[in-house]
């Protein structure tokens, strides 16, 4: 069985793509270069010095020729249906460097526009930055978000990690994942050295609802060993899975407390926290935690936690960043989908003192390891996305061993990707392993 | 109404976080965990009290509800 194809969502009636394609081109190269190897590929491209900046000078650049070239912004945008010439700009790895393709773009609350120029034009503006008059944004500068996929070396958020282009394993990082417990004898963490135990009275570190497993996959495990695809972050960390959630996926700060002082004690250096509770608009980040969190960064440990999934941003309702993730030295993190976009759910950081989200992972239809006997599954959420935070945050630690915890918390930040999301949404941006 | 707590000692004394838990047991609270490393204990109150905040004996420098926390994924 394949799970993934089992349990994907519908994706919707709206088309994704307009058919053109974004390039982006060699900064350092010319347009005399550019369109020369175009031509030689037998593509007509105009600068965009040559058009007006309004938008019925575009649409008729795109109807004369097959693409413009934007110099300022080292990108050319190319007409459908020349493919082949694009893919032999691309093989031979001159001006030509790397190709998306141009989506569509919806507002949230109207209908898309089928105005094919206005619609190209939106567009354009929005990649570059061509702004109606109004006040500066204070947000990371607009870029092409990008859209990873599922191939059969890894899933998605692995790509959308960089984590296939890094050597990092989280080698010998102790990790700890405070979650619902663990299914020890998964075949993918077999030979795997896992230190557990519950905070749950009455209950074993058997993780019988399957969230703990899939959160400590993502962090820690690494191949589909019947499949052999990539769905883990550190597949090398020493995993500690602390079970502060019930069966049910309940638990207490009384539990989670027990929990961090159990990881910090044996010396982890990350501990991921796939929970939370819901908390108002305005409230006040719990002291304690905050006070143990800045404790444990002291001592080398990093906490990162969820920021909650109390948002239905298709209804224009962003909710507040949840407890405990809303201290201000708990690393929160917001959820994205495959196409870089904030998930539907994922809480953004509303409230100023503390409580904003400071980095992003991979949090929609996420393929990690189950309970048996199904073993596999996708879920989505923040729990989904933390954890792959935690698994670089391991990476990191790796290549950078005598790092303090701080230091950790500012390379994920400072490395992590521009996708284009407001800082409200997704913090610094997409999470990357270090290459 | 009996309350779960947890409560956070003073840097300066968590040397004496014991003792600070032994207080709480002679005001009518359970204790549950004393927690050294962190500096934190967690129990329950006797249900005399009106608010958490008449708990916070000598050396205690924060105290707040133990509250329910979930897991955030939707399978």
């Amino acid at each position: 069985m394949n799970p993934y194809i089992n349990n994907q969502a519908a994706s919707g009636n709206k088309p994704k793509f307009t058919g053109k394609k974004l390039v982006l081109l060699n900064p350092e190269a010319s347009f005399k270069n550019i369109n020369e190897e175009a031509t030689g590929a037998a593509l007509r491209l105009a600068p965009s010095g040559d058009y007006k900046n309004i938008e019925e000078d575009y649409v008729k650049a795109f109807a004369e020729g097959d693409g413009i070239v934007f110099e300022k912004f080292n990108v050319a945008v190319i007409n459908a249906d020349h493919d082949e010439q694009v893919n032999n700009l691309m093989a031979a790895r001159q001006s030509f460097q790397y190709m998306e393709p141009e989506r569509y773009v919806y507002a949230l609350d109207t209908p898309p526009q089928t105005n094919i120029g206005m619609l190209l034009w939106n567009f354009i503006c929005q990649i570059f930055g061509i702004k109606k008059p109004g006040p500066v944004p204070t947000d990371p500068p607009v870029v092409v978000p990008p859209i990873f996929e599922n191939d059969a070396a890894a899933y998605w958020a692995i790509h959308a990690l960089g984590a296939m282009e890094s050597q990092k394993t989280g080698r010998g990082v102790h990790v700890a994942i405070l979650d619902t417990g663990m299914t020890l004898d998964h075949p993918d963490f077999q030979n795997r050295n896992i230190i557990f135990k519950s905070f749950i009275p009455g209950e074993t570190i058997a993780d019988f609802n399957g969230h703990g497993t899939h959160c400590a996959g993502i962090a820690t495990g690494g191949i589909n060993s019947t499949t052999g695809i990539r769905y883990g972050a550190a597949s090398e960390a020493v995993l500690y899975t602390g079970k502060v959630l019930s069966n049910k996926g309940v638990g207490s700060d009384s539990g989670i407390l027990a929990g961090m002082e159990w990881a910090v004690n044996n010396g982890c250096k990350v501990i991921s926290m796939s929970l939370g509770a819901s908390v108002g608009e305005d409230a006040r980040y719990s002291n304690i935690y905050n006070d143990l969190a800045k404790k444990c960064l002291d001592m080398g440990t990093l906490i990162i936690a969820a920021a909650g999934n109390d948002s239905q941003r298709s209804h224009d309702s962003i909710k507040a960043v949840n407890h405990p993730g809303n201290c201000p030295n708990i690393m929160a993190v917001g959820a994205l989908d495959k196409n870089s976009a904030i998930a539907n759910f994922s809480c953004g950081g509303l409230n100023t003192d503390g409580g904003s989200v400071d980095i992003a992972g991979p949090g929609v239809e996420i393929y990690s390891s189950w309970k048996k006997p199904q073993e596999y599954a996708i879920i989505s959420g923040t729990s989904m996305a933390t954890p792959y935070v935690a698994g670089v945050a391991a990476m990191l630690c790796e290549a950078y061993p005598d790092a303090s915890a701080i230091e950790i918390w500012e390379k994920l930040t400072n490395g992590a990707r521009n996708v284009g999301l407001p800082a409200r949404d997704a913090g610094s941006g997409l999470v990357q392993a270090p290459r | 109404m009996k309350r779960n707590f947890i409560a956070s000692v003073e840097e300066n004394a968590t040397g004496r976080i014991e003792q600070i838990a032994g207080e709480l047991r002679q005001q009518g609270c359970t204790i549950k965990q004393v927690l050294k490393l962190s500096g934190i204990i967690t129990g329950s109150s006797s249900g005399k009290e009106s608010k958490l905040e008449e708990l916070k004996v000598s050396g205690i420098k924060y105290i707040e509800e133990d509250r329910a926390v979930g897991a955030l994924g939707d399978d």
